[in-house]
């Protein structure tokens, strides 16, 4: 019984050895590749972006359909999602095995639980996982199990795989110690190794769009680049004209299928690429990776299913509306996390606030919905910081609009007016504390989360801040606290007031 | 003028003093209920937040305190079962993990929880349960996986004989056997590499070698002699079904690593809810001591606007005290001033009387100023009815006398007489002898009228001019002409030189007399008009005569 399928395995495999030796001896043989890329998968089982199951299914059929099939994940899903935050990303990987990719290129989402949890899932991994530009200062290395590069083998076939993160990456989700270097050195020294060990043509997978990688496509430096950002509408390089060569995925929901031709001899002059997009949702998912998804994501479900109350004034959480404008529920929450620690002040920034989703008026409001709204276990703070440092972070909050960035922020006790329309750095216009401008050099007390105390989303003023006692539960959540005010309010009214005013909007 | 002015204004502040007094009196008794009600309920409340203490909020946060403190033991029980190695260890480590959660579940029973916290309970049961599945089958693949190291032995033990048992046969197959057995010790090699691989990317790699050199060493066999084939052939299939089977050392590695990996990511999510549950235990301890805080605060609050309001009590009450004695001393100082006043007026000596207080010492002025006013009014009352020439009773005097007399009940029991007098040419007298001498003549007169007449029942009045007027009560008409006969001699022997007079050289005097009969009811006009016509007789008559109306009226009716 254990023989039979043994032997045709066997003979299978000597059968494309021969074949491989008899393209390599072919003058003029064509190789032929199909990538099957995805990224940006936070969320397991979800039925409104797709899902793992759906991803599974293409690439089995493309898998079938062709054997030289790479299977390749750009990562930024290890984080944010309410599992992600319990489990730090492992089911992520658990069910990213099944899928077997043949390699996954870190994004930045992949440090939200710093370097060293990412490097534990290097382990629980059964795919390379490749960042070309990470380096531990403590080992003088790249962090353990971390690759910067690796070829992808099909017979003779070798193709490079580099993957390069933005040095902001950092400023955004602080790490421990790893450093981001340069990501065209940390490339060039990739592809001249990769180039070394036989690679035909080179792969870069980044998260964070630069304009480098258009001219190191121009160059020939890299062959093929890939790239999904859902948000990429919002990016200030959306208008330029890209490399044909150069993928880019914005719909969340979209995946991509890029099928590559060359000439044996010389591959990167006769280089061909065909780019399919596929939109997950309307693929029926693999059964077996959806079984998996949905015994992660129904673990919670006792727990989260409890409704706290609800909401008389309609929610909206959407990207766009929170990080460049007052948001009511964000008010609301500014203002909880004001009162819970008894400061003057309170900042959060627009980022800790997700879901992206609209609830309307008389919406339930689960618990679950709460920790939607909130992934992250933020923790509160209540820190001494100087008048001059608050209009720091409100200006560098400001200085974000543009990209929707997450570093909008939220605030309570305080009122700002500022024109988005000025430079960067000098929208600030005027921050009242009761209706009395700030003092630049008096200390106030201001509430706000690690994440920002912790210098994320390049808040490096509050570093080093002097942090105040307040309630001693350091380990309480934002997502705690507030599904605590709602339970206690039962129905929740978050509505605007006027705190932030952008002037350039008044017309 | 200034006086009753000055009255009135007293009388207006003595009304407001006595309502001031009442305000002050009575805002006085509702300050000393108000502060008495005040600290009662503040006792009583002192009294509930201490009971609500005792009895709620302290075994609360202890509970609360518990039921943390349970969490934390959690941890290490989670700590035990997860790094257990064995199934004893596992089966220990549950144990005790149970153990742990029923504490905490009984813990948390007393604590008055929301629904977060049980649900939280019961994730975290079942999220243990999985675990421990997870655990046991990791160590189920663990022991197969040992099992099949045992086996990897045993081939490489079998490979030796092999090789061994058939040493000294053809060099072909001498060389044959070595490259066999190289090839075979190759695999056995990667296969003890399998097992120290900790990471599932290296391990696909390892697999893609081992199938490599599986492939490899079939290609040998192919090669060889039947007879070495026979014998190496069973090891062959042996390795590759050891390696490369469903239950094969590679599979189960990898499903090892990947065992390795779901646990880790589920203690990751356990350690995450029971530091969930033990942030919202802490929390609601927390609450609680918050809840506590809040009230002793308020308590300690109320002790303190408690203590204020006392204090402004006993302000209020002392300010109130204060102007009652201000207002008591004022309004003393002002009966003195009145005291004063009224002695002032009057015009006996006052006697220093030992008199108790002020109000006394007023009391007594006030009696002897009465006395005062009495006798005054007394005086002003004689006067009044006093002719002030004649110093005999005046024309208002006797009509008030007459009235008197002529009431019912007088009537009924008495005569009455009226004797009219008149003084015969008189105008003559003042003519001949001035006026003065007229009025020194009519005082003699009124002197001798009086001097015959006045006793304590007749009155003697003047009547107007010259003209004098008698009431005689109880006086028959007989009687009363003989009054007027005793009159008329008095004046007689008075003897006052008249000169000019018609019928004398002495003043003489005309009479007429009326008279009531007892029973009989007239009135002073009917009277009078009857004396008056008898005067007018007796001077018709030729002066110097008096004439009783009675007589007049008998003379008409003869």
């Amino acid at each position: 019984m254990m023989i039979k399928p043994l032997f045709l395995n066997q003979t299978l495999l000597k059968g494309l050895l021969i074949l491989g030796v008899a393209m390599n001896s072919m003058v003029f043989a064509e190789q032929r590749v199909t990538i099957v890329f995805d990224a940006e998968m936070p969320i397991v089982n979800d039925t409104k972006n797709g899902n793992y199951a759906q991803l599974a299914s293409v690439i089995d059929q493309y898998r079938k359909i062709d054997t030289n099939t790479f299977f390749i994940f750009g990562g930024e899903s290890l984080g944010p999602s309410m599992l992600s935050t319990m489990d730090r990303g492992a089911h992520i990987i658990d069910i990213l095995n099944s899928l077997q990719p043949s390699v996954m290129g870190i994004s930045k989402r992949e440090l939200s639980h710093q370097e060293d949890e990412l490097i534990l899932r290097t382990y629980e991994a059964s795919f390379p996982i490749v960042s070309s530009n990470l380096y531990d200062p403590l080992t003088h290395r790249p962090p353990e199990g971390i690759q910067t590069h690796v070829i992808l083998k099909k017979g003779t076939m070798k193709l490079g795989f580099i993957s390069v993160l933005n040095p902001d990456t950092i400023v955004k989700y602080p790490t421990n110690r790893v450093e981001v270097t340069s990501p065209e050195k940390a490339i060039i020294k990739a592809v001249i190794e990769l180039k070394a060990q036989g690679a035909n043509l080179i792969v870069l997978h980044y998260s964070v769009f630069m304009p480098v990688f258009d001219r190191l496509l121009e160059q020939g430096t890299v062959n093929l680049t890939l790239y999904k950002d859902q948000n990429f509408e919002f990016s200030p390089y959306k208008a330029l004209p890209h490399h044909p060569h150069n993928i880019i995925i914005k719909d969340k929901k979209h995946a991509a299928v890029v099928q590559l031709t060359w000439q044996q001899d010389h591959p990167k002059e006769s280089l061909k690429i065909q780019k399919t997009e596929i939109d997950l949702t309307a693929v029926s998912p693999k059964l077996s990776v959806l079984q998996q998804e949905r015994e992660y994501a129904h673990r919670l479900n006792t727990l989260l299913s409890e409704v706290l109350g609800k909401t008389a004034t309609p929610i909206d959480l959407r990207r766009k509306t929170l990080r460049t404008a007052e948001n009511g529920f964000a008010d609301l929450v500014a203002d909880t996390l004001k009162q819970f620690t008894g400061a003057e002040i309170s900042l959060i920034n627009s980022g800790s606030l997700r879901s992206d989703a609209v609830f309307p008026e008389n919406s339930i409001l689960t618990r679950k919905d709460i920790r939607a709204m909130m992934p992250h276990r933020n923790t509160l703070k209540l820190i001494e910081v100087t008048g001059q440092k608050i209009t720091a972070a409100l200006e560098h909050g400001l200085s974000g609009i543009d990209s929707i960035s997450g570093q909008y922020l939220q605030i309570s006790g305080i009122k700002i007016k500022y024109d988005a329309t000025r430079p960067a750095g000098t929208r600030l216009l005027l921050v009242t504390l009761n209706n009395k401008p700030l003092n630049p050099t008096k200390t106030y007390k201001v509430a706000t989360l690690d994440y920002l105390l912790n210098g994320g989303d390049g808040y490096t003023m509050f570093i080093n801040s002097k942090e105040l006692n307040h309630q001693q539960n350091s380990n309480f959540t934002l997502s705690d606290l507030m599904a605590e005010k709602v339970q206690q309010l039962n129905v929740i009214s978050p509505k605007t007031d006027g705190r932030i005013l952008d002037i350039s909007t008044m017309n | 003028m200034n006086k009753p002015s000055s009255i009135k204004k007293t009388g207006y502040k003595q009304l407001s003093l006595i309502k001031k007094l009442a305000i002050l009196l009575l805002m006085a008794v509702v300050l000393f209920i108000g502060v008495g009600t005040l600290l009662q309920t503040r006792l009583e409340q002192t009294q509930l937040i201490l009971n609500d203490l005792t009895f709620n909020t302290i075994p609360a946060m202890t509970n609360a305190n518990q039921s943390a403190i349970k969490s934390s033991e959690l941890f290490s029980a989670l700590e035990l079962l997860t790094s257990s190695n064995t199934p004893v260890e596992r089966r220990i480590a549950e144990l005790e993990v149970n153990k742990k959660l029923n504490e905490t579940q009984e813990q948390a029973n007393r604590v008055n929880y929301s629904q977060n916290e049980f649900r939280l309970l019961k994730t975290i049961q079942e999220e243990m349960n999985n675990l421990n599945l997870l655990i046991d089958t990791k160590l189920d693949i663990a022991d197969q996986i040992t099992k099949k190291q045992k086996g990897l032995s045993e081939l490489q033990y079998q490979a030796d004989s092999v090789y061994k048992e058939n040493t000294g046969q053809t060099p072909l197959e001498t060389t044959q056997k070595a490259k066999w057995k190289i090839a075979f010790l190759e695999l056995i090699t990667l296969a003890y590499r399998v097992e120290d691989t900790d990471r599932l990317d290296e391990l696909k790699e390892i697999k893609h070698t081992i199938e490599l050199k599986l492939s490899h060493l079939e290609s040998i066999v192919e090669e060889t002699l039947p007879t070495l084939e026979k014998q190496v052939s069973p090891l062959n299939t042996a390795i590759t079904e050891l390696l490369m089977s469903d239950q094969g050392l590679l599979n189960l590695q990898a499903n090892h690593l990947k065992m390795i990996g779901r646990t880790r990511g589920r203690e990751y999510f356990i350690r995450n809810l029971i530091s969930d549950y033990s942030n919202v235990a802490n929390q609601f301890s927390l609450n609680k001591n918050k809840y506590l805080k809040d009230k002793i605060l308020a308590l300690s609050n109320g002790v303190y606007t408690q203590e204020t309001w006392f204090i402004g009590g006993f302000i209020l009450l002392a300010v109130m005290i204060c102007t009652i004695l201000a207002l008591y001393t004022h309004a003393i100082k002002r009966l003195r001033i009145l005291t004063r006043k009224i002695r002032n007026m009057t015009t006996e000596p006052i006697l220093t009387h030992s008199s108790k207080d002020e109000i006394d010492e007023l009391f007594h002025v006030f009696d002897q100023f009465s006395d005062t006013i009495n006798t005054q009014n007394q005086r002003l009352e004689t006067l009044s009815l006093t002719d002030s020439l004649t110093n005999i009773a005046n024309r208002r005097a006797f009509d008030r006398r007459l009235f008197y007399e002529l009431s019912n009940d007088r009537t009924l029991q008495i005569d009455l007489s009226v004797v009219l007098i008149d003084v015969d040419f008189f105008k003559q007298y003042n003519d001949t002898y001035g006026h003065v001498s007229g009025d020194e003549a009519l005082q003699k007169i009124a002197m001798m009228l009086s001097h015959t007449i006045q006793n304590s029942t007749n009155l003697i009045a003047r009547y107007g001019g010259e003209e004098f007027v008698a009431i005689l009560p109880n006086k028959t008409a007989k009687e009363s002409n003989l009054v007027a006969q005793n009159i008329m001699q008095a004046i007689r022997l008075a003897n006052i030189k008249h000169r000019m007079s018609d019928i004398s050289d002495r003043i003489t005097i005309s009479i007429g007399i009326a008279t009531r009969t007892k029973g009989e009811s007239s009135d002073i006009d009917t009277l009078m008009k009857k004396a008056d016509m008898a005067l007018y007789y007796s001077k018709n008559q030729g002066r110097n005569q008096a004439t009783h109306i009675d007589d007049i009226e008998e003379m008409k009716d003869n």
